[in-house]
């Protein structure tokens, strides 16, 4: 299979695991939006400390708020 | 000051007002004829209140006169993005989702205004739930910018630039999750301040990104946006992202000298990071030279790459504009637009680990930008890398393509102001941004304004029989 058969395979379980139908247009154009989503991602490091908190952790809001 | 009251700033309004030599009445009758004459081609109304608008028209000047004159914006028309909740009249995120969507309750931002006396002139355009666009299947079409109506308004708050660029309005409000009030505040040489995250509630917001969106002011001047910020901004209960902070008179940064005040100039992100149309780049370096001969200090200085910034910000509005729509995504995905399909499909794929290692890394850039800010009062670089394309030549990918710098500033949630240094050859708004600290929304003020009178792009409005040649 070729590598952009591959993509496509695996493109159709992603949204299959996203219980999201699309028709044939839609589905190619979720496969064009596809490589410029995997460059972003590539921009997020993978490697962190575990104490390397994210930035939307829960607060208790304060008396005042309450 | 402008004689035409289609053209008349919230401050030039308001001090006639004010000195009840002009009458709320005859300022909203002028406003709606303008619109009459010009929205058929620009699509910047998806609604309008004509009728409310006139009886609170005529409640305000009985009010004035009665000397009960309750500030700057007693009296002053407006109109809102549809996404603000208002009660009793549609809120429709212009998607066909949401047709026939009438809140009973109006937004937090919306009861300020009416609480300071303004008047609602009416409702307009968005890209779809604020993500899409410029659509053509939608319920209604996309606004056209005024400057030139083959062009691209920016998005999402579209209606609001093309409504305050094109004297329909004096001020509206819109919202910001990538760009979207900066972008459209460029394209259509309007100014659009991104306030900090939290400052004004987004209570009975239509939302996008829990993390990103924020509410903020489109004006023709900065202190219009400082009048209008002054009305909204507050803590509210309402919306958990709310903060507890003083609110300053934002109108006393207004006329100050900017002389020792320190502008970090973030020229990677326009020159290296997101090469910028050539007349953008000739433009922020006059205007370096003009904030110079004002007196503040101009320096370079290096953040993160924009490729970072950007990632980040896309990963957290999509994974949450996925969370958001998932029920209708599922049922009723024919029900969306091509453009907002397109932008948040790819959304539905991304993993938990994707969606909290971006809240990392949101985080780290803003720890990394806090100490880089450290010797800087503001930070200033370009707003969009290009003047308004040609809304036909444009693809599905192209309104991702130019979003990048806008976003920096949504993953650090600090105040970022967009307003108009020039024009292209062709007579299109260039823009830059004004950047500052989080909560030192009067400095962003302070300098911006010092721009605005020093230059003289504010006398410089479109020509609508022009746009439309």
């Amino acid at each position: 299979m070729s590598n952009d058969a591959d993509a496509k395979t695996r493109h159709v379980i992603e949204l299959r695991w996203a219980a999201l139908e699309t028709t044939a247009r839609q589905f190619d154009q979720f496969c064009e939006a596809a490589p410029h989503v995997a460059a972003l991602l590539r921009r997020i490091p993978r490697e962190r400390s575990r104490w390397d908190d994210p930035a939307n952790v829960f607060v208790l809001p304060s008396d005042k708020r309450r | 000051m402008s004689t035409d009251l289609h053209y008349l700033t919230i401050a030039e309004g308001a001090e006639r007002l004010r000195q009840r030599t002009l009458s709320p009445v005859d300022w909203v009758e002028a406003l709606l004829t303008r619109i009459e004459g010009f929205d058929g081609e620009l699509h910047a109304f998806l609604a309008l209140t004509a009728a409310a608008a006139r009886a609170q028209a005529v409640a305000a000047e009985r009010e004035i006169v009665a000397g009960s004159y309750r500030g700057p914006l007693h009296g002053v028309p407006y109109a809102l993005k549809d996404i603000y909740d208002t009660a009793g009249i549609p809120t429709t995120a212009q998607s066909w989702v949401c047709q026939g969507r009438i809140p009973q309750r109006d937004a937090f931002a919306q009861r300020r205004l009416v609480d300071a006396g303004a008047i609602l002139v009416g409702k307009l355009a968005t890209h779809e739930f604020a993500y899409g666009g410029p659509s053509f299947d939608l319920p209604a079409p996309p606004a056209r910018n005024p400057w030139g109506l083959t062009h691209f308004t920016g998005g999402s708050s579209s209606g609001s630039g093309v409504a305050v660029a094109a004297g329909l309005v004096p001020g509206a409000l819109g919202s910001d999750t990538g760009g979207s009030i900066r972008h459209p505040a460029a394209h259509c040489g309007i100014v659009g301040f991104k306030p900090t995250a939290g400052l004004v509630s987004r209570a009975g917001v239509i939302p996008l990104s829990y993390s990103y969106d924020t509410c903020g002011p489109m004006a023709w001047t900065v202190e219009d946006c400082a009048i209008l910020l002054g009305a909204i901004a507050g803590y509210d209960a309402d919306d958990p992202q709310s903060a507890d902070v003083p609110i300053p008179d934002y109108r006393t940064a207004i006329g100050r000298d900017i002389r020792g005040l320190r502008i970090g100039v973030v020229r990677h992100f326009f020159e290296a990071d997101k090469p910028t149309d050539a007349p953008i780049k000739a433009a922020i370096a006059t205007a370096l030279k003009e904030l110079a001969a004002l007196g503040a200090e101009i320096e370079d200085v290096t953040l993160a790459p924009l490729d970072d910034f950007a990632a980040c910000q896309w990963v957290i509005t999509c994974a949450e504009a996925n969370a958001i729509h998932d029920d209708n995504l599922r049922h009723r995905m024919t029900d969306y637009g091509e453009n907002f399909r397109y932008r948040i499909l790819p959304g539905a794929t991304l993993s938990a680990a994707d969606y909290v290692q971006a809240q990392r890394l949101r985080r780290q850039l803003i720890a990394e930008t806090r100490q880089k800010m450290e010797g800087f009062d503001v930070l200033l670089t370009a707003t969009v890398p290009t003047v308004a394309p040609v809304v036909e030549n444009m693809t599905l990918s192209s309104v991702l393509a130019s979003r990048g710098i806008t976003a920096a500033f949504n993953t650090l949630g600090w105040p970022a102001l967009a307003l108009c240094c020039g024009f292209s050859e062709a007579g299109l708004p260039l823009s830059l941004t004004i950047a500052g600290k989080p909560f030192d929304e009067a400095t962003v003020l302070r300098v911006a304004d010092a721009y605005e009178r020093a230059t003289p792009w504010r006398r410089r409005r479109p020509d609508l029989a022009q746009a439309a040649a």
